[in-house]
């Protein structure tokens, strides 16, 4: 069970049953273990399991290819190594996943001793389980946590993906919920980050969503890289929309959701630029 | 009332199997197929009549705390969309009838009134 499940760590997703080499194994006996295990990649440690390469079937096929499988792991292997550390977030795993394409990245300590290894199918199959939690606690009464200054959110939104779209907004109401935020905050929150992500869904190519919560306010802004608006008072006109057809099919680009995001904040600021759209609105607590 | 009682009179299909949300005190409805008009004006406790199939009417209905969306004049659902009721714990029904019809319905039970 994880304590504060609204903030997920990667220690509380990683497998802590790594599978590891020592360096002085050869090439072909690190693609043994690999096909045995049915894993894609394995940490390379030193003597005292400290973390100094990875290995590949990247790399092994290299290895076929220059005829070096005798040849010692750490020959082979790759050494600028992406790393996690168990107090990362899963957003911040999840990110770097993203910005590497890696299929596991270890998880060490400040030593660099391995203590873990995560793979984005470890990530899914554990937030299941947190699902799970969350919907036995939704039926509690909520109550004020006494013991937050402020707290940060980051969400990635992809343009066009309308599968996921909305989930920034889901996770957002859920942390806004166990923070003992007033139910009426909440919905104007949760309206506000909807429209806002699906704007980006819509319109842009990809975005970022920021939440800080703090007692008083709750602040989120919105930067996407995409087309721009070309004409922002137009955009904020109930009615008006440039969604394709298509989009407004599914219901979605109906041109409400900027005058939406408008009537709920209370302070409410937008700026576009063919490069992208800056939305940033606050809403008071109280 | 309570949602087993409005499926029950109403003679709504199960399209989920959870169980979650039966016992919920449903407090009116709420007819919409532009998703951010029913952002904007649907009260938590309102059950959701649409023609929206796909999955993010999910994502709007657990954002508003709305505890049933029946989707009607026959629509069925995307298979993504069932899952994702699942995971929310959303009731999915579906019914032959108009929106109109249910929602009159719903009216003379003296839900929201």
């Amino acid at each position: 069970m994880i304590e504060k499940h609204h903030l997920p760590k990667v220690a509380d997703v990683m497998t802590r049953e790594v599978i590891s080499v020592p360096k002085n194994s050869t090439v072909r006996q690190a693609k043994e273990i690999m096909r045995i295990k049915s894993i894609s990649g394995m940490p390379v440690v030193d003597r005292d399991n400290t973390l100094i390469g990875i290995i590949s079937i990247a790399d092994i096929i290299k290895a076929l290819e220059e005829g070096n499988l005798d040849a010692p792991v750490d020959k082979v292997m790759t050494r600028q190594v992406v790393s996690l550390r168990e107090h990362d977030t899963v957003g911040q795993a999840l990110k770097v996943f993203r910005q590497y394409g890696y299929g596991r990245l270890p998880v060490i300590d400040d030593r660099r001793h391995v203590l873990g290894v995560l793979t984005q199918s470890d990530i899914v199959s554990r937030l299941v389980q947190i699902l799970e939690i969350d919907k036995v606690d939704e039926s509690k009464e909520t109550h004020l946590s006494e013991d937050f200054e402020s707290y940060i959110f980051e969400y990635h939104i992809q343009g066009m993906d309308f599968d996921r779209a909305g989930e920034g907004a889901s996770t957002l109401k859920k942390i806004l919920n166990d923070l003992g935020i007033k139910g009426s905050v909440v919905r104007r929150c949760a309206i506000a980050a909807y429209e806002a992500e699906m704007n980006v869904v819509i319109h842009a190519y990809e975005g970022k969503m920021t939440a800080r919560v703090t007692p008083k306010e709750i602040t989120i802004t919105v930067d996407d890289t995409g087309p721009g608006i070309k004409d922002i008072p137009l955009a904020l006109k109930p009615g008006y929309s440039t969604a394709p057809d298509r989009v407004r099919e599914m219901g979605f680009g109906a041109g409400m959701g900027l005058p939406n995001i408008k009537k709920s904040a209370d302070e409410f600021f937008i700026e576009s630029s063919p490069q992208g759209t800056h939305l940033h609105i606050k809403i008071y607590t109280e | 009332m309570k949602l087993g009682e409005i499926i029950e009179k109403l003679k709504l299909e199960r399209l989920t199997s959870g169980e979650g949300n039966l016992a919920t005190e449903v407090r009116g409805c709420y007819i919409g197929d532009l998703l951010s008009n029913v952002m904007a004006h649907a009260q938590a406790g309102n059950v959701w009549l649409t023609v929206q199939i796909h999955p993010n009417i999910v994502a709007v209905a657990a954002l508003l705390n709305l505890p049933a969306i029946i989707l009607v004049e026959g629509h069925q659902p995307q298979p993504e969309t069932l899952v994702k009721a699942e995971q929310e714990g959303i009731v999915l029904l579906g019914s032959d009838r108009t929106s109109y019809d249910l929602a009159g319905q719903m009216y003379l039970l003296g839900l929201g009134r």
